[in-house]
């Protein structure tokens, strides 16, 4: 008889709590559509927190890898899912920003996303062979001045943050460089570790190594401040140029019309994953930045970064070929 | 022998002229600096004189006999058609589901065996899978309607 | 610390049990999904990074290890068997291991497969030991116009060595590159192609090509030739090498351990482009060329020895620079940097544990790998005498979640079927998949090295020939194209092979 009273006890609750289903979010799974295939540092970085923010939702985090047209299909898929905060995407800044402003082919823009929080960096730096004649920024700039269109530079490609960054400081310092394009940040460090390119602009984690060993000497990174790993190192923000300070941001992302009582329960879910100091030691291990931001502030901090990103793509004709 | 390799070399000698006349499309740029479009341009043009002298070639060749024995083709062409439809089917299906039914059609159809042991085969190797790659090696494979 | 002194302490640490079991599940798992197609090593140790979060630095490093040359020694199997390549780097295997299959010395593949890997990788582990220093830095001297000329160098090398017509052979490789160039544009990142497709953006997937043309294709020829079981009833002869095979797998064997190491340590070469270098090179090399594709155990020694060797090659950059010649190794370096492990110049000094105890599992986990894989070829030649109507479908749904689960996406299905047909079409008009396999990789990079070189000389060519390096190789492609022209005796030694019907 208590059973029964028990499970009718149950049931009404339920129906009243029906309407307000949103503070109960989430009853399943929920799915993160990572835009890139496992093993790279996206996904990395998800699977490092994956258990505590499961953990703090209260319900299993599935990750789901969806590679494909440089993150584009994956996040295509979340921009059309159904917003009920139960797919969500996994990804970084620039498929939100860069992507959609550069390939023309990319149909969906920031607005299909809801912004739910963003909680690492990966830096980006640009820096030298160690032996170099140029020790700081400025006399490497210098350089440029008196060499231009001379001196070369690798970028981790076309459309990523790192070509950008030279794009924003050539701007910046009214110079002007040969750009040469690599696939990724290890194949730019080992062009400037060879001495192929005479500059080189890829995210920290990729050379974070040879920066510890001495073999290059980075001149300046992108991050907002001073780097924990890299005290000694300014940041472009420091040299005036906060636009030219793109970095790999972790973020997580709803479909744009997810209600708001779900973006806050996912923030706050982010947040307290943010503050378990095992998530931030693995995270800072892999030569990132733990940095949390809730809903307003990412979506603050994207859409400035978009505008720059706009602005630029446009002067330089990518985009419309 | 020498009608298929007149019939393959045609088909690419098409096939080349055509992404020949798509590369075009692209942006060339210069020898020196070379545009997106540089690389497709050569590579469909050479693609085109290769068939074409292959063309010749065929043309030119003797009958050199070589039969082939023939193909079941009805076979061929009903295992990629139940392929395809495996892959349009996946994702909403699920992997357990999707893998039954294409197991079921070799098993049944293609193989002509009897219902129990094509639909005992086809069961248990669609789940034995499923827990080797998806729970042992912790392969990616869609869960289906039950993912819930 | 010395070498020996050094090799001695990483014994020590890798005989620590919970290492040694590591070493175990690493290569008993990279044997595993070696034999199953499609599945890869990357794949695999990155789904298996976050288990290693509760284990040593050590521990998680000998595993990860394990798994990515334990692959190698599996890739083979699948392709002896079943001419189906279990592992990409196991492609050129196909061409004569299952030819040998057929023959019925399935047994004596499996076995000259698993000894060339456990001679290549034991090899290229002392090689990393004694090298890997001085080696780094040659490896970095390889910039874009260094790497066009190597590449230049493998073609002209491989045009004169596939079977049957060279017309036929050049128009796939033609295919083979104009199929690369699909997809975003390396250097201008300008979409090629895609005619709106997003996915297409990333150009046609090499797993879901190489699935298609070998495997599908394969198994569709099959179906359509009714085959039961009579392609494999010829009775199976032994099964380990005879001294014959001995004699003539030594030298081959030799030779594609040296290649394929030295392929390894340079930047994205990965373990599949030594493989096809080695079967060029030993077909160049043989006596009686025509025997290869028929069964040749030389071909089948050579490339097994090759991806074992540049398996190990591709571990000096990152043991000793930090950076990762290749995407299994990048894999690799996040595992070290989750546990906070930076690898590099300085790892011998800071982590001598995890430098010397790594090497030092590798000896053990080829060890392991051979008394491993010896037994296990009785057990895999019975899988030829499985029925062909069993088979087929699981050798079909192995292909289908191997694609998949690559990137998660239909579309690579998609892709593998399409290319399943054409392969299908292509033996059927006695053209040979490989070449166009091998263009469709070497093409990307070929584009892209020129394209760098030369918007770092601002245009001019003569970055070519003022680097030495580059030079060398750009001279040693010419005397390679040219030889045969000036030297009667050496053409008519490389005179057409006959060109061998559909398989």
């Amino acid at each position: 008889m208590r059973r029964l009273l028990a499970v009718i006890v149950t049931l009404v609750a339920l129906t009243i709590a029906l309407p307000v289903a949103a503070q109960q979010y989430p009853t399943r799974p929920v799915e993160l559509i990572i835009p890139f295939a496992t093993g790279g540092p996206t996904d990395t970085a998800f699977r490092i927190i994956q258990p505590q923010l499961a953990a703090s939702l209260g319900q299993p985090i599935v990750l789901i890898n969806k590679a494909g047209g440089g993150g584009a299909v994956g996040m295509d898929l979340v921009a059309k899912a159904k917003p009920d905060g139960y797919t969500l995407a996994a990804t970084v800044r620039s498929t939100v920003t860069i992507l959609p402003a550069t390939q023309p082919d990319v149909t969906y823009k920031l607005a299909d996303f809801a912004a739910v929080g963003a909680f690492a960096f990966d830096s980006g730096v640009i820096l030298v062979k160690s032996g170099a004649p140029w020790k700081t920024l400025e006399e490497l700039v210098d350089h440029m001045k008196k060499n231009p269109g001379k001196v070369t530079y690798g970028s981790a490609g076309l459309g990523t943050n790192s070509y950008f960054n030279m794009e924003l400081l050539q701007q910046a310092y009214g110079v002007t460089l040969a750009h040469v394009p690599f696939g990724g940040s290890g194949p730019v460090k080992n062009a400037v570790l060879g001495g192929h390119v005479v500059v080189g602009a890829a995210s920290l984690s990729a050379v974070l190594s040879v920066v510890r060993s001495g073999d290059i000497l980075p001149l300046a990174t992108s991050a907002t401040k001073r780097l924990a790993v890299a005290p000694n190192v300014p940041t472009m923000t420091e040299k005036g140029h906060p636009d030219a300070s793109l970095s790999t941001w972790m973020e997580l992302y709803a479909p744009g019309k997810t209600p708001k009582p779900i973006v806050d329960r996912l923030s706050a879910a982010l947040e307290k994953t943010m503050k378990d100091p095992a998530a931030v030691a693995a995270i800072e291990k892999a030569g990132m930045t733990v940095e949390h931001h809730d809903p307003a502030g990412t979506l603050k901090l994207v859409e400035r970064e978009n505008e720059v990103v706009l602005r630029l793509a446009k002067k330089l004709n990518l985009g419309k070929q | 022998m020498r009608g298929r390799d007149r019939a393959a070399a045609a088909v690419l000698l098409v096939f080349g002229l055509l992404a020949l006349e798509e590369a075009r499309k692209l942006r060339f740029g210069a020898v020196a600096k070379p545009g997106p479009g540089f690389f497709p341009v050569v590579l469909a043009a050479a693609l085109t004189v290769v068939c074409a002298a292959l063309l010749i070639v065929a043309w030119r060749a003797r009958d050199g006999g070589g039969d082939v024995a023939g193909l079941a083709w009805w076979k061929i062409a009903a295992t990629i058609v139940a392929l395809f439809a495996y892959a349009s089917v996946l994702e909403r299906a699920g992997f357990v589901i999707a893998t039954f039914g294409l197991l079921l059609f070799f098993f049944k159809v293609l193989e002509g065996q009897r219902w129990l042991p094509a639909l005992a085969g086809s069961l248990a190797t669609a789940f034995v899978t499923y827990v080797v790659f998806k729970v042992w090696l912790n392969v990616q494979l869609p869960a289906g309607p039950w993912s819930g | 610390m010395d070498v020996l002194h050094g090799l001695g302490y990483g014994l020590g640490v890798t005989l620590q049990p919970a290492n040694l079991l590591a070493c175990f599940v690493g290569v008993f798992v990279g044997t595993l999904i070696g034999v199953l197609p499609g599945v890869g090593p990357t794949a695999t140790m990155s789904l298996l990074l976050p288990i290693t979060f509760t284990m040593s630095p050590t521990a998680s490093i000998i595993m990860m290890a394990g798994i990515y040359y334990g692959a190698m020694y599996g890739g083979s199997t699948t392709s002896v068997l079943v001419n189906i390549p279990g592992e990409a780097a196991s492609v050129v295997t196909c061409i004569d291991g299952h030819q040998m299959a057929r023959q019925g010395r399935a047994g004596p593949a499996l076995g000259i497969s698993a000894i060339a890997s456990f001679i290549a990788g034991t090899f290229s582990v002392v090689c990393i030991m004694l090298l890997a220093p001085p080696l780094t830095s040659v490896a970095l001297r390889f910039g874009p116009p260094e790497i066009f000329g190597l590449l230049l160098l493998g073609f002209t090398m491989v045009t004169y060595l596939t079977a049957g017509s060279k017309l036929k052979a050049v128009a796939m490789a033609l295919l083979g590159m104009l199929l690369g160039t699909i997809g975003l544009d390396p250097i201008s990142a300008s979409p090629r192609f895609t005619y709106g497709s997003v996915t297409l953006g990333d150009g046609l997937g090499l797993v879901p090509i190489i699935m298609g043309l070998f495997g599908i294709s394969e198994v569709l020829l099959n179906i359509g030739a009714g085959v039961k079981q009579d392609v494999f009833e010829t009775r199976i002869k032994g099964l380990l090498p005879s001294r014959d095979d001995w004699r003539r797998s030594s030298a081959p064997l030799a030779r594609g351990t040296v290649l394929g190491f030295l392929l390894g340590i340079l930047p994205g070469m990965g373990a599949i482009i030594p493989t096809f270098m080695s079967y060029a090179l030993e077909k160049r090399l043989a006596r009686e060329p025509d025997r290869f594709g028929k069964g040749a155990i030389e071909g089948v020694a050579g490339p097994e020895a090759a991806n074992n060797a540049a398996t190990g090659g591709s571990m000096i950059p990152l043991l000793t620079l930090g950076f990762a010649p290749n995407v299994a190794m990048a894999v690799l370096l996040g595992a070290f940097l989750i546990h906070g492990v930076q690898p590099g110049p300085l790892l011998i000094k800071e982590h001598p544990e995890i430098f010397w105890g790594v090497i030092a599992s590798m000896y053990v986990g080829n060890a392991m790998l051979l008394v491993l894989n010896l037994p296990l070829i009785g057990l895999w030649v019975q899988v030829l005498r499985v029925p062909y109507g069993i088979l087929f479908p699981l050798i079909l749904l192995f292909c289908l979640i191997g694609v998949y689960s690559e990137h998660g996406n239909v579309w690579d299905i998609i892709v593998m079927l399409a290319f399943g047909a054409i392969g299908l079409l292509m033996k059927r008009f006695g053209f040979d998949p490989a070449p166009l396999v091998l263009a469709f990789v070497l093409g990307r990079m070929t584009e892209e090295s020129i394209r760098q070189s030369l918007l770092m000389s601002g245009g001019s060519f003569a970055i070519l020939l003022t680097r030495p390096i580059a030079l060398a190789f750009i001279v040693a492609a010419l005397l390679v194209a040219l030889l045969p022209l000036l030297l009667p005796p050496v053409k008519r030694l490389l005179r057409t092979v006959p060109p061998d019907d559909t398989t």
